[in-house]
């Protein structure tokens, strides 16, 4: 089994088509080149479909880097669990 | 098959040389980027190039013009939206002015568009509607714009309906509320995907890669129940609940046969029941709108290639439908281009699945010589009954990991084994009705060796599916095979075989060296008269209804 982060990871590298490992905390909205409007949808969809989470409204402010949203995930995966 | 697995593998897909690419457009009142990335990989699966281009959002007219000389226009508009309105965002009620305009775009719209070989349309739904609460709804609104569209459509327009994907997939895992709201990307990758699947056949008969020919088996396809099993039980008619399912389904299928496409059947059963069956029975099908009728005991594969020969039609344009996932797995091992459908073990997601599946098929471009292919198949025939080819089943039924396990004795399932009895009639060598007293009777009784067999292979379960009752004389040391069968479901995979090598085996070992049996002749299992001689038993008498044999351990 993957872990949850290196999950992620991948997304981030396969929809941002990034090349180098990239330090985490560099993984933000700011610092990517790739990410537009179309790869948010695309990672927030695919975080959808394989995490099985949905996101609040007021959610969808926070999901601007890897580690915010990683820390979203864990919150309501132990919520449901 | 995940968003990121498609995005990854539709990069991979090599680029077919000498293709001509399909260029296709969605245009969109909501954000669709994502079906590209969906149609395109679901269309390179099937060697189509295509490329998916999508429209600037909510320019219906406009965008109609620009792209009107695409090969494919796909109209991709939700109701949802003008409920929405962008300059002022609280306002949730639809006005009919939006209503009006909206309308009149269509119009316009559908005349721009009257030249391109392909639109497709969703027929409009209330359903995503009535699932945002706080919107006042509007009755009928839907179904008022259907009328419209479908009034002012020509012949290159297809319709979808994307409520069946809403009714197989369920309306909570097609859209995202809040993804809505946020980003105006409404569906989940779950739609987007089934989505791809409903508009592909039509996308592929435009590239002359439509299906032509339905090939369908029998029971628990056409009908529910076993023709040859229990002739009394079978449910086709609009009265019962399992009944009206199949009759649907007929009536479905004859609407495709009226459209253009041939049928045909491909089943495992006896000729003359199946035609007694269409005569007395009232259902939409008659016996004569199935072009080719491949009833026997042939395996599927030989039976396909020779409907394909026949029609002179090829394997990618067969769809081939069967309940059983041995048959289909045969099929798509062997004939990978066949597309295979198999029968929902829910009755009632098969007649949803199936619709989807009818939904799908597109006759815009059916020429003449379709129409006379049908007519002409008489003549291939004959021309083809010779060439026959053969493969290697039993190393298909190697492939399939087959497991037999054997239960004697007091262990055996008594209801099971007198259900047996009374229901088989096909694979059936002396045609005893045991009930389940006497069975029990017989599974106490030292007199008696009893035994059943329960069958699993790569694909599940098929329970216990083989009962064999021989009578022991302990004096004499010979013994007689009393009973003999096997659920016609499994036959044809050398289980019957190793069924009878290990009673062999069995009696053996108790030193018997002498076994008699023999075949009763009834009406319905002559599928069996010649079981024993395969087997390498000896005749020793023959008459007209009962031929006896012995074989010596």
């Amino acid at each position: 089994m993957k872990s949850l982060e290196s999950k992620l990871v991948e997304k981030f590298k396969t929809i941002f088509k990034l090349k180098k490992n990239l330090a985490k905390k560099n993984l933000t909205q700011n610092k990517i080149k790739g990410w537009d409007s179309l790869n948010y949808v695309i990672l927030i969809l695919s975080i959808q479909e394989t995490f099985k989470v949905k996101f609040k409204i007021s959610e969808y402010e926070q999901l601007n880097s890897f580690e915010n949203i990683i820390n979203l995930i864990k919150k309501k995966l132990k919520k449901t669990r | 098959m995940d968003l990121l697995q498609i995005i990854r593998q539709t990069k991979n897909f090599k680029s077919f040389v000498n293709k001509k690419k399909i260029k296709i457009v969605l245009i969109s009142n909501i954000s669709v980027h994502i079906f590209k990335n969906f149609i395109e990989y679901e269309l390179k699966k099937s060697q189509i190039n295509s490329e998916v281009k999508i429209a600037n959002f909510d320019n219906l007219v406009q965008e109609s013009e620009n792209f009107k000389n695409y090969d494919v226009v796909i109209l991709f508009f939700e109701l949802l939206n003008f409920y929405y309105n962008v300059k002022n965002k609280t306002k949730k009620k639809l006005s009919s002015n939006t209503l009006n305009r909206f309308q009149q775009d269509l119009k316009l719209c559908f005349k721009i568009l009257k030249n391109t070989p392909l639109v497709l349309l969703n027929k409009f739904s209330n359903k995503v509607i009535n699932e945002f609460r706080n919107i006042e709804k509007q009755k009928k609104i839907e179904s008022k714009i259907n009328k419209l569209i479908e009034k002012l459509a020509s012949k290159n327009f297809h319709f979808l309906d994307t409520s069946l994907i809403f009714e197989k997939v369920g309306i909570k895992n097609s859209i995202d509320k809040n993804n809505f709201i946020n980003t105006k990307t409404l569906y989940t990758t779950e739609f987007m995907h089934e989505y791809a699947k409903l508009i592909k056949p039509s996308i592929m008969s435009l590239c002359g890669k439509q299906k032509k020919a339905i090939i369908l088996d029998c029971d628990n396809t056409l009908w529910g129940g076993i023709l040859g099993e229990d002739k009394k039980n079978i449910q086709i008619s609009s009265h019962s609940t399992k009944g009206k399912i199949f009759y649907e389904i007929q009536k479905l299928l004859k609407d495709l046969k009226k459209r253009g496409l041939i049928l045909c059947i491909c089943s495992k059963n006896n000729f003359k029941e199946v035609e007694n069956l269409f005569k007395k029975n009232k259902m939409p099908l008659t016996f004569k709108d199935f072009t080719i009728k491949k009833i026997n005991w042939n395996n599927k594969v030989e039976n396909i290639k020779n409907i394909s020969k026949e029609l002179n039609i090829g394997y990618e344009s067969l769809l081939f439908i069967d309940d059983s996932s041995f048959e289909i797995g045969l099929v798509k091992k062997y004939l990978n281009k066949v597309d295979c459908f198999k029968v929902s073990e829910n009755l009632k997601d098969y007649l949803l699945n199936f619709k989807i599946l009818s939904n799908s098929f597109y006759f815009g471009s059916l020429t003449k010589e379709d129409e006379l292919r049908s007519k002409s198949y008489e003549q291939e025939k004959k021309r083809s009954l010779a060439r026959k080819k053969y493969f290697n089943i039993d190393y298909y039924i190697k492939s399939l990991n087959i497991k037999v396990f054997y239960d004697q004795g007091k262990k055996i399932s008594i209801s099971r084994a007198s259900q047996l009895c009374q229901r088989t009639n096909q694979f059936n060598l002396t045609t005893k009705r045991y009930n389940e007293k006497q069975i029990k009777k017989i599974s106490k009784d030292r007199k008696f060796f009893i035994s059943t067999i329960t069958v699993k292979d790569d694909y599940g379960e098929y329970g216990i599916t083989g009962l064999a009752i021989v009578k022991l004389n302990h004096q004499s040391k010979s013994a007689e095979i009393d009973t003999f069968l096997m659920s016609c479901r499994i036959i044809g995979r050398g289980i019957e075989t190793s069924f009878m090598n290990w009673i062999i085996k069995k009696l053996k070992k108790k030193n018997f060296y002498n076994l008699r049996s023999y075949y009763k002749k009834t009406e319905k299992n002559s599928l069996v008269k010649n079981f024993y001689e395969q087997n390498n038993f000896k005749i020793i008498s023959n008459s007209k209804i009962q031929k006896n044999y012995q074989l010596k351990l």
